[in-house]
């Protein structure tokens, strides 16, 4: 290493800075955009809870069918609402529910999966390699999810009813990659799901087990 | 505006442009950058009563965009690989996105990348970036080694190819 090329992280972290004030960035969108794209934000989420309660369950599907169309192409409304990806297939059902379906064997992005929970009306934290619950945890967890119904070894499947979530509470999903998953001597993965109040929770880095608010599920093998 | 949104305003006006400025550098693309910018403001919007109460509403905002590219870029190229933010880098011409340093802040991954927007461009302590990405500090501080060890390393190579 010479002086040349040699950059101390002081110097390193101040260049980083540099470069982000020299960007030519446009001119800030009229806050009145924004707040019309909230919205339509709002009204979606408004429509799921509807949907979840069962008060305009039809009219809250068709909603939410429309909602989602420019993403997902034309779906027949009333009909229920899917978002694919490789690692998790989560569905809107007419009822108001929510099924999600993991893959087995494909890395999950957590973003991807916590904002899709989230453009649904299902408020959630997910994480990998780490687990947020609270203590205690908040109570009406066994009304909010259901499953997984999936035989051993298969895709997990969970049932989430977004209208029986407590105000103030989130979805906690942690996904671990272990070398002996279940007691099995094999390696996989497990997910726990958890319901945590959004204001007070803690995360470990160690996988939960079964327990009182707390779901897990093993799955042989892991991500290719 | 009404009462319950009160304060968004400020938010958005003192907000915009350093979130916009660190999801740009992140992604390498200014109009998917203000585009995934202006969703996640409208978001926040939306869930105010919540993100006013956040630790760090900056980094809600900017981790909120650059998941929503995550979701926009997923879902078209249908990719196998979860793990980057990246999209095409068609759009960095004349706006100071295509200097060494931010591409190669661009070339590291996902999380490295994260931490470095959220510790260096967002001035987060390491505790609160921890809890922003449900990590623990310690994991929050080797990520942040690994990334400066690799963003000196590609400076430093790239420096060796210009001088020869």
């Amino acid at each position: 290493m010479n002086d040349n090329d040699y950059r101390s992280d002081c110097a390193l972290t101040q260049e980083l800075r540099d470069c982000l004030y020299d960007l030519a960035t446009p001119e800030r969108p009229p806050l009145g955009a924004i707040t019309t794209m909230g919205r339509t934000h709002q009204r979606r989420r408004l429509a799921g809870i509807a949907g979840g309660l069962g008060a305009t369950g039809v009219a809250a599907g068709a909603a939410l069918a429309l909602g989602l169309t420019g993403l997902l192409g034309a779906a027949p409304a009333q009909s229920a609402s899917t978002i694919r990806t490789t690692a998790f297939t989560l569905t809107m059902n007419a009822n108001g529910t929510a099924t999600l379906k993991l893959n087995i064997n494909v890395l999950l992005e957590p973003g991807t999966l916590q904002t899709d929970l989230q453009h649904d009306g299902i408020p959630a934290l997910v994480t990998t390699g780490s687990f947020c619950s609270s203590d205690p945890s908040p109570a009406g967890f066994n009304q909010v999810t259901g499953g997984p119904k999936s035989p051993p070894g298969s895709p997990p499947v969970f049932t989430i009813n977004r209208a029986a979530m407590p105000a103030g509470t989130e979805l906690s999903f942690g996904f671990f990659q272990l070398a002996n998953v279940g007691g099995t001597g094999n390696p996989g993965e497990e997910t726990a799901i958890s319901l945590i109040d959004a204001n007070s929770y803690t995360c470990a880095s160690i996988p939960p087990a079964n327990g009182y608010g707390v779901m897990v599920a093993h799955i042989p093998g892991g991500p290719k | 505006m009404s009462q319950d949104k009160a304060g968004f305003a400020e938010f958005f006006t003192a907000s915009w442009d350093p979130c916009l400025r660190a999801v740009a550098a992140s992604t390498g693309n200014m109009t998917l950058a203000e585009d995934q910018t202006a969703e996640a403001f409208a978001r926040a919007w939306a869930s105010w009563d919540k993100v006013s109460r956040h630790p760090a509403p900056r980094a809600w905002i900017v981790r909120a965009a650059l998941n929503a590219g995550a979701s926009w870029w997923h879902r078209r190229s249908k990719e196998t690989t979860l793990t980057t933010h990246d999209v095409a880098n068609t759009d960095s011409r004349g706006t100071g996105l295509d200097t060494a340093v931010l591409a190669a802040l661009r070339r590291l991954p996902a999380r490295q990348r994260e931490v470095i927007v959220l510790r260096v461009f967002l001035d987060l302590d390491i505790d609160t970036t921890a809890r922003q990405l449900g990590i623990a500090p310690g994991t929050v501080r080797a990520h942040q080694a690994r990334a400066m060890t690799a963003l000196r390393s590609e400076l430093a190579a790239t420096t060796t190819e210009i001088k020869r």
